[in-house]
């Protein structure tokens, strides 16, 4: 029985996914995942244009960071390149979300009709028993995924699932994680920071040992500037916000780990504008 | 509109009928009921649905520890029932039908044989089904690639597919090129068409006329 657990490389060499980008829908982001290879024995790094395949990224921040605009504009992305994405609504019930989706794909450019076949939600907001119960949500997501051959997950947001018993947040995040792993899906977990937590750091990134569990964090940060030095060093007026993001880590792939300036635009959209130390030196 | 996928209300009932339909495969894989009244003892079948259900339930995204609690069973148990290996069950009971007893590996084993040969008919019928409708639409390309893909077990992966369509080319395309950009694993027939097709319109191409 022991015996059967150790397995060698070659025998499951041929079952190892192979590593490429899934374009996330921001500006900014797909080149910040790279693959490395030896080419004339040099290293060279190539971008992987997106979130690596099969991966489970967690996207964690405090509230009104853009978080769900960054998995809003994923989703549509996905489905405007043909692959089918299920949307777990948690907060937001789903003609909201619906509406969001909407308002995403015509900044995006992209005709809501061409895609909305592609787009499937699970409405755990408005289901209580979906939002309470891990298996029955579970349950519902593979019944999709195998009905309409679904390729990616987004879920916003985890947290959700584990209101009012964060001593459970890790069992729950494992057993997501490893479901999506089963079913071969390229998943993106919201997750929500405490304002407590210290805001760019690893245990920022969802709390609770999170980002232990999951393949890659991004952590999204906003800072309102309220000093003359603040103002000076990031040349913007007091009073003002400055949007920071990272990607705190990705065990499948290398990743630009610089913190960079984004910014929302005025149609919702995120987008990633340059490291910050280059922004700082102008 | 967006689609909105609502928890499946039937999902054990739908569970509990494919447990039956594998238990009668199962049966079939061990002689068939004739073959079973010269036994004279019916004693494994709980084994086997409790089997079928485990895999099941592997297969719905539950670890072995959840199955274990759901069944009623250890999880050794569980863990035995879903590391059998259908080839070596399958060359076993072939020797020793006549035990009154059959263990939770060959229990284990039955129910991935059950349940390979059932998912491998319903692609066939899908195949089957299929095939009169692209050839009346004239899509050349999906009427040879599903003639070359029956018989291969659904979900499939890449290297299962490039071995059956090795060779062809779609609209000039060698399939490899095509096969490379697919996402796996593919369900079924019809899923591999779609994504095919997919495929085809990412490169400019309609799917039924080319260019």
């Amino acid at each position: 029985m022991v015996g059967e657990n150790v397995h060698s490389l070659e025998s499951i060499r041929s079952s190892v996914p192979k590593l490429f980008g899934v374009p996330s829908g921001v500006e900014g982001l797909d080149n910040m995942f790279y693959k490395v290879e030896i080419t004339d024995g040099k290293v060279v790094k190539s971008p992987l244009g997106g979130y690596p395949y099969l991966g489970v990224i967690n996207i964690t921040g405090v509230a009104d960071t853009g978080k769900s605009l960054m998995v809003e504009q994923f989703a549509v992305k996905q489905a405007s390149l043909g692959f089918r994405t299920m949307f777990v609504t948690v907060e937001t019930p789903k003609e909201f979300i619906a509406q969001s989706l909407m308002s995403r794909a015509k900044a995006m450019g992209i005709d809501f009709d061409d895609i909305s076949g592609n787009l499937f939600i699970v409405d755990a907001a408005s289901n209580h028993r979906l939002r309470e119960d891990l298996d029955y949500l579970l349950d519902t997501m593979a019944y999709g995924i195998k009905t309409y051959n679904i390729k990616n997950t987004v879920i916003d947001s985890v947290t959700g699932l584990f209101e009012a018993k964060e001593v459970l947040a890790r069992s729950v995040v494992r057993k997501i994680y490893n479901f999506l792993k089963k079913w071969y899906q390229t998943a993106l977990l919201v997750s929500q920071k405490r304002s407590s937590s210290e805001e760019m750091s690893a245990e920022a990134a969802g709390g609770y040992g999170v980002a232990h569990i999951v393949d890659g964090t991004i952590v999204l940060y906003k800072k309102l500037i309220m000093t003359k030095f603040e103002s000076n060093l990031y040349k913007v007026p007091i009073g003002s916000v400055v949007r920071l993001f990272r990607i705190d880590g990705c065990r499948m792939t290398g990743h630009d780990s610089r913190t960079y300036i984004f910014e929302i635009t005025d149609t919702g959209l995120v987008r990633i504008l340059s490291p910050l130390d280059e922004y700082i030196r102008g | 509109m967006v689609m909105e996928i609502r928890p499946p209300e039937d999902i054990e009932r739908k569970r509990d009928e494919m447990v039956l339909e594998m238990l009668l495969e199962a049966l079939n894989v061990l002689g068939g009921p004739r073959k079973i009244v010269e036994f004279r003892n019916l004693t494994w079948i709980p084994s086997i649905i409790k089997a079928n259900y485990a895999l099941l339930l592997s297969q719905a995204g539950k670890t072995h520890e959840e199955i274990a609690a759901e069944l009623g069973l250890t999880k050794a148990t569980v863990d035995k029932m879903l590391r059998a290996d259908p080839e070596d069950v399958l060359r076993k009971i072939r020797g020793e039908l006549a035990e009154e007893k059959i263990d939770d590996h060959i229990a284990g084993g039955l129910a991935k044989l059950a349940y390979k040969n059932l998912v491998r008919r319903r692609a066939e019928r899908e195949i089957d089904s299929l095939v009169p409708t692209v050839e009346s639409l004239g899509v050349e390309w999906a009427v040879v690639v599903l003639r070359r893909i029956k018989g291969l077990d659904f979900p499939v992966d890449r290297e299962a597919l490039q071995g059956r369509l090795s060779g062809l080319a779609i609209y000039d395309i060698p399939i490899t090129n095509i096969l490379n950009n697919l996402r796996y694993p593919i369900e079924s027939p019809a899923s591999l068409l779609k994504s095919i097709a997919e495929y085809l319109r990412s490169r400019g191409l309609h799917p039924s006329k080319g260019k």
